[in-house]
This record gives C-alpha cells, structure tokens and sequence, in this order.
C-alpha cells in the first residue's frame, strides 16, 4: 500500500491559496472573453475544480446557487461516460440538465478533465447563465411549459471539444437549436478557454509541488472544511427552526405555492427538511433534486461556511429531506425553469436563511442573524429586433441588486448584495444604455421600500426605462412578491414591502425632453398607467415608460423601539416618507423644523401600543 | 440566559420550577417552555397594506401579516406573512 503524502501547515495554506487563485483565474478568463452582458456585466458565472471521482475541492466566488450543483455534473460524467464516450485528454463537455446538475437550463456548464502522465486527476467546471437556450420562449424560463421537454436544449454531458477541437457537429447542432446562435457559440467557446487557463495553472502547480502533494490538497482540504463546520455546529443550540414561504404561481389554477423548511441542528448534524412545501406544480417553478439542494446550501454556505474553505466535505454535512412528487423534488418531468429567480430555487434560499437566522437569535452569536432581502424582486428579460436588426434579448441586471435585511444590531445595507452572489455587480448606467435599446428616466433607492423595525431592512431599488431605436421591445416578467410579502423580518420587523412594475401607456416623453424636462417621479409621467402582473409577457411600446420597484429587505425587532432620531436621519435621506414615519414608526416629525416632535411622538406610540393591546387576541 | 429577540427562555431556578418563556421588555412571564410561545402571546392578522406605503401594496385577502405581541406591554415578538387561516408555525424551539 502507497503511503498517504500528509501536507505541512505551510504547503497545505500554499496549495489552498494557489486553487483559490485558479478558480478566481477561471473567473476572470470567462468574464474578459464572453460577449454576454449577464456574464460581463452581472457576473452570472461560477468556476470550480473537482478531483477526478468529480467531487468539488475548490470553488471561485460568483453565484452561490450553482455551488453545490457543479461537482453533480463532473460526477455524472465520470460515472456514465468513462467507457462510452470516453474521457480524454483534450475533451470537454457541456452539460445543462436539471435533472443531473444545472438549477436551470439557461445555466450552461463546460467540463474539462485534467490529466497527468495520462492519468485523469482533475476535473474543471466553468458555468455561466446564457439569455436563450432554444425552446418555447425566449429567455429560457418558459411560463407556459408543463413537460421539461418543452423547456429547450438539453446537454446532458456531450462532447464539445475532443483532442483540443471544438467538435463541428455538435457545434453546428447547438447553432440550430438556439436564437443567438453566434452569441451562444462564443460563450462556449469562453469558457473552454476559461477551463484551458484554469488547467494550464493546475499543470504548472503539479510540475511545482509534484501530483502527490496536489493529490493530498484534494482530499485534505474537504476534510478540514468538514471539522471546522461540525466544530461551529457545535457551539450553535440545539433545536428545530422553522420557515414557511408562500409564493406566487404562475398557473392561476394553483393560486399560490408554498416551500416549508425546518432546520433540525443537533450536535455536529445539520437537516434541512422540506415536508409540508407545495405538491408538484403544474408549472415551471418547480426545482429538481440538484437545484433544490444547491439553492438550499446557498445560505447555509453564505451564513455558516463563510470562513471555511468551500467544497464537499463543508456542505456534505448537511442531511435531506426533500420529498419526493413535491415542489422541491418532482418528477423527471416535470417543467422546472422559472424556480429560479421565480419559483421554489429561489424561495428555499430565503426559506433557509429565516432557520439559520433564527438558530444564531438563539445563540450568543446574534449578530450572525438577519432577516430577509432580495426575497421579493424583478428580473424583466427584454427582446426584439434590436438597432441593426439583430435578434437581441437580455435582462435588467437590477436583479442582482436589493435591500439587504436588517440585522439584530443594525439596519440592513441599501440596494446591496443578493445572498445568492459572492460578487455583486449592477451594470453602471451609460454601459447598460450603450449595451441595450433603452434609455433610463432614473436608478435610485426606493422610498419606505425597507421593511420596518427596530433596525429597518435596506431600501430597494427603483428604475424607469424607455425603449430607445427600435419599435417594439417585449418584456418577459420574472418576479416575486407583488402580492406575498416576500422578504421577512425578523423578531418582530415586519416584512419588506410589494414589488411593483407599472407601464405608462402613450407616455410619449419626447415633448417633455424637448423643453429641457425629465420626469422625476411617477407622478410626472403621462399617459395611461397600467399596473402589470408578475410573471406574464406584455409588450413595450417606443412611447411607453416602465416603472419598477425592485425588492427591499425585512425589518428586525418592533418599529415601535426604533430610535426615533433614526427615523428623521431616514426621512432626511429619503428612505423613508413623513407618512410612513408616522404610520408605522409612531414617529411625528415637525414638516418645517424636520426634528422630532417628542411629545406627540411618545403619545402616538403609547397608542398605538394600546391599539395592539386592544386589537390582539388570545388563540 | 437565552433570548430570542424579545422573548427569553428562563431556566428553571431550582427543582421543580418550570423553565418559561417571558418578555424581556416587561419580565412578564408568558407560560412554560413545553409549548410554543405563539400561544401566550396575543395575535392580531393584519392586512398585507400595513407598514408599507400604499402604491406598493396589493390588497388580497389570501394572505395576512400574523402579528404576534406581548399581552402585558405590547412589544412585537414576530410578524409572520402567512395564509390567513393556516396554523402558526413554531419558528424555534430548542431540544
Ligand atoms: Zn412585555
């Protein structure tokens, strides 16, 4: 029997840094060659490096979702695929089912297995959200789908590349079954050459360091992510925490849908179980099997691994329990491309941040907690025939913006991070207009779109649009939380408010930029307003507006404890009207000297505490 | 001592003494650990418009914002978006 190379402290923090820098090498490669905005400008993307079985030893920042998901694929491939056919040197592979590895379909994802002395001992993922995959609808999340086959293009680990060469066939297959084919070709070609950088650096570390010390980091490194996680899990309460989370449906048949978790924590074990969430839906928000876990250990990485290297031996603590012919684990079948950003995917993250946050509450470690953000949001896709006459379609990268929640000791950050993104970006404003046919009216934080408490949660974001050089533009609504309130608070923070999106019919601003005017608020803009649901495609005129407002975050604690000086510091910086403050901080705030009128203040708070005590009952 | 927001969990001083749960605002004791606080605590089901400005808001009588608050002082424990007729959920308890 060979012995096991066992690495010093120096080597083994060495080798950890030098996968890091891989990755984040992966990273930087796929951004700098794609020529897709959601890549380049919203950073829709991950990397990882697998060891040769395809489990995930190191994976880059980007979007968490996918964390879990991309060793699925690498497995897969390994397993079925071996003999027939084939894993060589010089190959890669494309895979985006849902069924075996991708959260959604539009994520694809490129293999590349590393060999040495013509042994395979790595493998490379670079995936990456492509805005059409084929299918039924443009953008890829198919609101009318009841069968997956519907959805589109399906790659369940096919040669792209052998011996080095992009493979003609399967080249000229892709092109015919997708509506940007040049497009889709280059972002395939962008991440093999994210995954020939990536893997030219891992070569050059195994000529440094030699294949048994590298071979030593892949198995060392999951197992000191596994201690360092039982041993915080130890230190946490033991308890049952629970979520529920009630969402939209895009079938009006189904009226809403609902994703339940409880977090059972006993000593180093962790459960998340999903009993009780929605049976199957007759629509595409459902999330199969590896969406469902890897959206789930989105929080979990971001909220309890965020100090401890990330890879299997981290998440492969947790214990499932995702029932079978339910929303989070439904039949092979079954439509699955709007979960997320606008089905159970994305509703099991918030799902699952509510339980941790209310395991740290009940911990010494309570500035751990926080409630609720980005639950709620839009994510418009826009297409048409854009400036040259070219099929163009994109989304509005606002998404990856929202009001952070608030935590047990401060207010949430405004128009901040998802929890799903290590590396939030939001296309500046002059990049999007030069990259899309629309012009922005305004991007700004939202008034009173924080949830109230204590600690109030961040202020979304609202953004106005016309379309600009090209007639009609249509407008594919992905979003959340419009009726549902989506983003929790916390302890007694309330959640944050609707999300909205309204068109302005015949607005025709022509006429108001001529005299030198632009609106600034809704209330300046013309036309005939229409209040557009969720989840449904409408068309943009060239002389209609589009107003949104995207999510905001939840509230921690009771309104009624905020600090009042606090609320006039908020209605001050416009994220919160005089209106509000009154209705539900109790806060009176002089409209002239703008300073706290702390008589009338504490009057109104006292009754409204007697309203509660009056209005309240025993169950 | 272990708190949750404004809820505490007060274990038991000497033998057989209950452990309870009370506010930390007020120290009123709302009833032992064996159950979900939820049922000490008054509730009110307020429509979703509340603490939020009213453009924004979508009026359905589907869902309701579940306040949960101390019967002694008043203060908030928890607000809940829940359906309006469907169970509390117990959203911790320690084992
Ligand atoms: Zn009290």
């Amino acid at each position: 029997m060979v012995e096991k190379t066992k690495l010093d402290p120096i080597t083994f923090e060495i080798l950890r840094h030098r996968l890091e820098e891989i990755v984040a090498e992966s990273y930087y490669t796929l951004a700098r060659v794609s020529g897709n905005a959601v890549i380049t400008e919203a950073g829709d993307h991950e990397e990882s490096i697998m060891n040769a079985m395809g489990d995930t030893v190191m994976v880059g920042g980007g979007i968490v979702e996918w964390t879990g998901c991309l060793e699925d694929a690498a497995r897969y491939i390994s397993q079925e695929y071996e003999d027939n056919p084939g894993i060589h040197e010089g190959d890669q592979f494309i895979m985006n089912d849902t069924g075996i590895a991708a959260v959604h379909h539009m994520d694809i994802q490129v293999l590349k297995p590393v060999f040495w002395e013509g042994k395979r001992v790595a493998w490379l993922n670079c995936a990456g959200h492509m805005m059409d995959v084929g299918g039924m609808q443009e953008s890829g999340f198919v609101f009318g789908a009841t069968e997956r086959i519907q959805e589109g293009l399906c790659m369940k680990g096919v040669k792209i590349c052998e011996k080095g060469k992009i493979r003609r066939d399967i080249e000229d297959t892709l092109k015919y079954m997708t509506r940007q084919p040049d497009l889709f070709m280059l972002e395939i070609g962008a991440r093999i050459a994210a995954n020939n950088a990536a893997a030219t650096r891992l070569l050059q570390t195994i000529e440094e360091f030699g294949i048994d010390k590298v071979l030593a980091i892949f198995e060392e490194l999951p197992e000191y992510s596994e201690k360092l996680i039982r041993a915080k899990l130890r230190t946490l309460p033991d308890g049952v925490f629970r979520a529920t989370h009630h969402f939209e449906s895009i079938r009006e048949d189904e009226g809403y849908l609902t994703v339940k978790c409880a977090l059972i924590k006993e000593g180093d074990s962790i459960t998340l179980d999903f009993t009780g969430s929605s049976p199957q839906s007759k629509g595409s928000q459902n999330v199969a099997l590896p969406g469902a876990r890897s959206n789930a250990e989105c929080p979990f990485l971001m909220m309890l691994g965020y100090d401890i290297p990330w890879n299997y031996g981290l998440w492969g603590v947790i214990n499932w329990v995702l029932p079978e012919g339910s929303i989070v684990n439904p039949s092979p079948l079954a439509p699955v491309s709007t979960n997320t950003p606008a089905g159970a995917g994305y509703v099991m993250i918030g799902t699952v941040t509510d339980c941790i946050s209310q395991m740290y509450l009940c911990s010494d470690r309570t500035e751990e907690a926080y409630a609720n953000g980005g639950n709620a949001f839009h994510n418009p896709n826009m297409y048409g025939t854009g400036k040259r006459g070219e099929f163009f379609i994109t989304m509005m990268m606002e998404l990856m913006i929202c009001g952070g929640g608030a935590l047990a000791y401060r207010d949430g950050d405004n128009t901040c991070s998802n929890l799903w993104t290590t590396k939030p970006q939001v296309t500046n404003i002059e990049r999007a207009e030069e990259h899309f046919p629309w012009l922005y009216l305004w991007r700004k934080e939202a008034m009173d779109t924080g949830g109230p408490g204590q600690y109030r949660g961040g202020t979304g974001c609202t953004n106005a649009i016309i379309s600009y050089g090209i007639g009609e533009m249509g407008v594919h609504d992905m979003g959340l939380g419009m009726e549902p309130r989506l983003a929790n608070g916390l302890a007694g923070g309330y959640p944050a408010p609707n999300v909205k999106q309204i068109v302005y019919r015949g607005a025709n601003l022509k006429g108001m930029f001529e005299n030198g005017q632009l609106p600034r608020t809704p209330d300046d803009i013309p036309g005939h307003r229409e209040v557009k649901p969720l989840l449904h495609s409408f068309t943009l005129n060239p002389e209609d507006a589009y107003v949104i407002y995207f999510g905001g975050g939840g509230g921690y604690g009771d309104p009624l404890q905020r600090d009042p000086e606090a609320v006039v510091k908020d209605i001050h910086q416009e994220y919160v009207s005089f209106e509000e403050a009154k209705r539900t901080y109790g806060v009176i705030v002089d409209p002239d000297t703008q300073q706290v009128n702390w008589e009338e203040t504490r009057n109104l708070r006292q009754e409204m505490i007697q309203e509660r005590l009056t209005l309240g009952k025993r169950e | 001592m272990i708190t949750w927001g404004n809820i505490r969990i007060e274990k038991a001083a000497k033998k057989g003494q209950e452990e309870v749960y009370s506010c930390v605002q007020c120290e009123h004791v709302l009833g032992p650990t064996t159950e979900d606080w939820k049922k000490y605590a008054l509730v009110n089901k307020a429509p979703l418009s509340k603490a939020q400005p009213l453009h924004l808001a979508t009026h359905s009588g589907r869902f309701a914002l579940r306040e949960f608050y101390c019967p002694n002082c008043g203060t908030m424990f928890e607000v809940q978006m829940l359906a309006t007729e469907e169970p509390n959920v117990e959203t911790f308890k320690l084992l």
